[in-house]
């Protein structure tokens, strides 16, 4: 009988599918599974590119081309299984438009700004790079450079460009686009518990009694985590999912408590379930007196908009008072939430008062172990920080933390939102494991690490993702490199606020990317960039994981990594360029040295040689480089938080496991924290402790419902809210590359409720033309489909190039975290 | 460029009373293969010529009466001559 590959591999494809359900391969009749040379194919592991999930998959390659990939059986994460946003992950890195040389705006082979993009070699691009940056540096000092990252850098690039920004330029002007996403959820863990990340793990999840989502639709978002929880309500009849949400999306498909509010009264749902716990005496007084303190959160604290805004104005406490506060006694807490009762909560929220109580009942019963998800919906919040303080209060006055299936869990939607922007800490005010850059004991250990004179790091915070833009736009950050994002699609207020500023002729914009998206478009110089198995990478998930991976291809042209890109970047600066004489004076080592020799070439990071690289694998880096400079950099860096409960094991080890959850203490993985006997940072006798703050407590916020910035008025009549759809990850940059996917959903639609299409006189697929106080886009009516809004609200996705939706949201941010509110903002509609 | 094959290993969770129909309709799809049922799962893999065919068929089962779930587990796409190379047994 004559066989092909092709036959082998269905086989292996049947044989890879029954293994990951618990049905043993022999039942298939196949024994050609790992037979390589059969397939021909060459399997090593990977984390998938996509989002904070984290799954683990096995990248299969053949002929130095991605041609398979399947979900891994050993990864504790998905146990096998893949979502749909799997499938995509062999094609995201052969698109026909794959940016494969660096591309400057010139005229007449010079440097226009307004000129076309003509390919370039990397010593020329580097060249008028180095010369803008040089400039900028001359006339503006460090804070006239910047930098905006990512939650898709791997770790070590977050770190190569935290130092170089940081130690190297001096500069705090470095924030991920994790700004945009996370930022609300680290502020609101920094603020309860000092330290930031959820305590619990996704095994939560197989011990709950009842799910809640605040603001999340995992079936589409994290579709893995989802099955998970499908998988325990069928096999837990008793198992309850509560979904809150101010339009109604597929996660509502599952629950059994479905609640559609009025945009922003989350806080007040908070409240009502916090004053009815405490009202039913249902507090587990001896957790709360042993292991939580309560303070009154300061109230009126503005929406982070330009200092001359009338609403900034007015506000009381909008400056750096934000997310202060004073002690008070858990009676003043009780009498300050008793406010929120059903009556005024259900009137405020449109939530029926029977929905309410059986909602706070879940939280309440001390026999139901609580999970609750939360996402973009309370993040991207001009109140987000208190948003996640309010729903730890509820886990905190019932003692559900902590133990398994007892658990406030912030999901991520970028694969490495934790391991890279929070935990390496590339915001503007931070420094590695929670460090922050204010802290002078923080520089201090930051500064030894990094072999700096003292004094090296600034001592204030950067420009964050929002005043980047401002500023860029005030010509006063007048050279700008961004990687591994398209925030002109993502970012806020687009049209206003953050094109003027790329198109500014003051201003040098340098966009590293794999493809061409709406940012590189706005750019000056454009650099190539390689992706996901183009080179070795780490990531760390919502869980605290960190995941490795090895180069596995290589990549296409001349793009390269973007660590390779900040690495080699910084040979082109001479330490006089960037310290002034009276640091180098106390360092004079550094004298006639380049930042290249300070950063990398400093005897920590280039300690380990080529030659460890494993064997079988490409290091395009090390290589080039001439030593392991990934190992280097992650040693270097583990040195942050070790004995820190932010431990991570030694290199070496994450290319053999499936990653593994910090802290990780004599080479254990802690799966919860604070809790005696699953966290090594908890003594014998202590139960629990949060040891993010010095006395070993979590804090309840005392903190009210306030309004947003804006709400729907007579000139603005409905709320508009933006967001994802599954095929759309991110901004499309990746998942628009396959054709079929662009051709099922080629442009955003806007959802609305028929009755509300009814009064518009508009019918499904009419244009229309949406507007706020901001601008104007044009797109069509949907009133089918998964997403189903309330009447009075609309809901447009954001990854359209074609239609950038986010030029009509206002850039108002969470006043303590920065990040942006993407989810409400009134607009106008009419018939085109 | 060369025709591509695609292949997915999928996974579909059926609810034991609706499970012969939910068979019978796969049998009927061209391309759709199953491998073995047990304990209310099917392994199946699909073979068609694109990402999106695939991705069609995942969605037109996942809609079938009794399927609880349909999720991916495998998935490879080659040129149409590297996928009919022999291999021998």
């Amino acid at each position: 009988m004559k066989l092909t590959r092709r036959d082998f591999i269905k086989q292996s494809a049947a044989a890879t599918a029954a293994t990951s359900v618990g049905i043993p391969i022999h039942s298939i009749a196949s024994n050609v599974v790992t037979d390589s040379s059969k397939t021909q194919l060459q399997w090593s592991k990977a984390p998938c590119r996509f989002c904070g999930v984290g799954c683990g998959v096995n990248v299969g390659v053949k002929d130095g081309r991605v041609v398979a990939t399947h979900g891994d059986i050993n990864a504790e994460v998905n146990r096998g299984l893949n979502c749909v946003k799997g499938y995509f992950l062999s094609k995201i890195m052969y698109g026909k438009d794959r940016l494969t040389k660096p591309l400057l705006r010139m005229t007449n082979g010079k440097y226009d700004k307004n000129g076309e993009f003509t390919p370039v070699s990397w010593d020329a691009a580097f060249d008028i790079m180095a010369q803008k940056f040089k400039q900028a540096l001359k006339d503006k000092g460090p804070a006239g450079i910047g930098m905006f990252g990512s939650g898709q850098w791997t770790i070590w690039e977050g770190y190569a460009a935290a130092k170089l920004f940081k130690a190297g330029f001096r500069s705090n002007n470095i924030d991920p686009n994790a700004r945009h996403c996370m930022a609300s959820a680290v502020a609101g863990f920094m603020r309860t518990f000092g330290i930031d990340e959820p305590m619990g793990c996704y095994e939560d999840i197989e011990a709950a009694d009842a799910f809640v989502l605040w603001g999340s639709n995992m079936a589409e978002m994290h579709p893995i985590l989802w099955t998970r929880i499908t998988d325990r309500k069928l096999s837990a009849p008793h198992v309850k999912v509560s979904v809150l949400s101010t339009y109604e999306h597929r996660s509502f498909e599952l629950a059994d408590l479905p609640m559609i509010f009025t945009p922003q009264t989350d806080l007040a749902i908070f409240n009502y379930i916090a004053h009815y716990i405490i009202k039913n005496n249902k507090v587990n007084k001896d957790f709360v007196n042993k292991h939580t303190r309560f303070v009154l959160g300061n109230t009126d604290i503005g929406y982070g908009l330009r200092p001359d805004h009338p609403l900034q104005k007015a506000a009381k406490n909008a400056g750096p008072d934000a997310g202060g506060g004073k002690p008070i006694s858990f009676e003043e807490y009780a009498k300050f939430v008793s406010t929120y009762d059903a009556d005024y909560v259900s009137k405020l929220s449109g939530v029926p008062k029977d929905k309410l109580q059986r909602l706070a009942e879940m939280y309440a019963d001390p026999k139901i172990k609580v999970m609750s998800f939360f996402t973009m919906g309370l993040n991207q919040h001009t109140r987000g920080v208190w948003g996640s303080n309010m729903l730890y209060n509820i886990h905190l006055l019932t003692g559900k933390i902590a133990t398994p299936g007892n658990s406030p869990f912030s999901l991520t939607g970028q694969p490495s939102a934790c391991g890279t922007a929070r935990e390496v800490g590339t915001f503007s005010h931070r420094l590695p494991a929670d460090m922050v850059v204010t802290n002078p004991k923080h520089r201090e250990k930051a500064e030894h690490i990094w072999q700096l004179p003292p004094g090296t790091i600034p001592d204030k915070p950067g420009y964050h993702a929002t005043v980047q833009s401002r500023m860029l736009k005030d010509g006063k950050l007048n050279a700008y490199w961004v990687q591994c994002n398209n925030n002109m699609q993502a970012g806020p207020n687009v049209m206003q606020e953050m094109l003027p500023g790329y198109r500014n002729p003051a201003n040098f914009i340098v966009v590293s990317d794999a493809y061409p998206t709406a940012t590189t478009l706005a750019a000056d110089l454009v650099l190539p960039t390689a992706m996901w198995v183009e080179k070795e990478g780490a990531y760390g998930n919502a869980e605290r994981r960190t995941q490795f991976w090895h180069q596995l291809v290589n990549a296409p042209g001349e793009a390269r990594s973007d660590l390779w890109q900040l690495v080699e970047f910084s040979k082109r600066f001479k330490m006089e360029e960037v310290w002034p004489k009276e640091l180098l004076d106390q360092a004079p080592k550094w004298r006639g040295k380049t930042m290249y020799d300070l950063l990398f070439k400093n005897g920590a990071v280039d300690k380990f040689p080529a030659s460890q690289v494993e064997q079988g694998y490409e290091n395009h880096e090390a290589k080039h480089f001439g030593f392991y400079l990934q190992k280097g950099l992650f040693e270097e860096y583990a040195q942050f938080g070790r004995g820190k409960a932010h431990d991570l094991a030694d290199f070496d080890t994450y290319h053999k496991v499936r990653g593994l959850r910090w802290p990780v203490v004599d080479g254990k993985e802690t799966q919860w924290r604070f809790r005696e006997g699953a966290d090594p940072y908890v003594k014998a006798g202590e139960g629990y402790k949060f040891y993010g703050h010095p006395d070993g407590k979590a804090v309840i916020y005392a903190l009210p419902y306030e309004p947003p910035p804006e709400s729907p008025d007579k000139d603005y009549p409905f709320w508009m809210s933006t967001g994802r759809v599954l095929e759309h990850w991110h901004t499309g940059t990746m998942t628009r590359r396959v054709p079929e996917l662009y051709r099922a959903m080629p442009n955003a639609v806007c959802y609305m409720h028929p009755e509300d299409a009814q009064k518009l006189n508009v019918r499904r697929g009419d244009m229309i033309e949406v507007s706020s106080r901001r601008g104007s886009i044009r797109t069509r009516v949907e009133t089918r489909g998964r997403n189903k809004p309330p009447r009075g609200l609309v809901f447009i996705p954001f990854f359209d190039a074609s239609q950038l939706v986010n030029k009509l949201v206002l850039d108002a941010t969470d006043p303590i975290s920065f990040q942006t509110d993407f989810k409400k903002c009134p607009v106008n509609i009419r018939k085109v | 460029m060369e025709q591509e094959i695609h292949i997915a290993g999928i996974v579909v969770y059926a609810q034991a009373a609706e499970l012969d129909s939910v068979r019978s309709c796969i049998e009927e799809v061209p391309g759709a293969d199953i491998h073995v049922i047990e304990s209310g799962k099917l392994v199946v893999t699909l073979e068609t010529e694109s990402t999106k065919r695939a991705l069609d068929i995942m969605d037109a089962i996942r809609a079938l009466p009794g399927v609880l779930d349909v999720v991916l587990v495998y998935q490879h796409a080659e040129p149409v001559s590297a996928l009919d190379q022999e291999v021998s047994p």
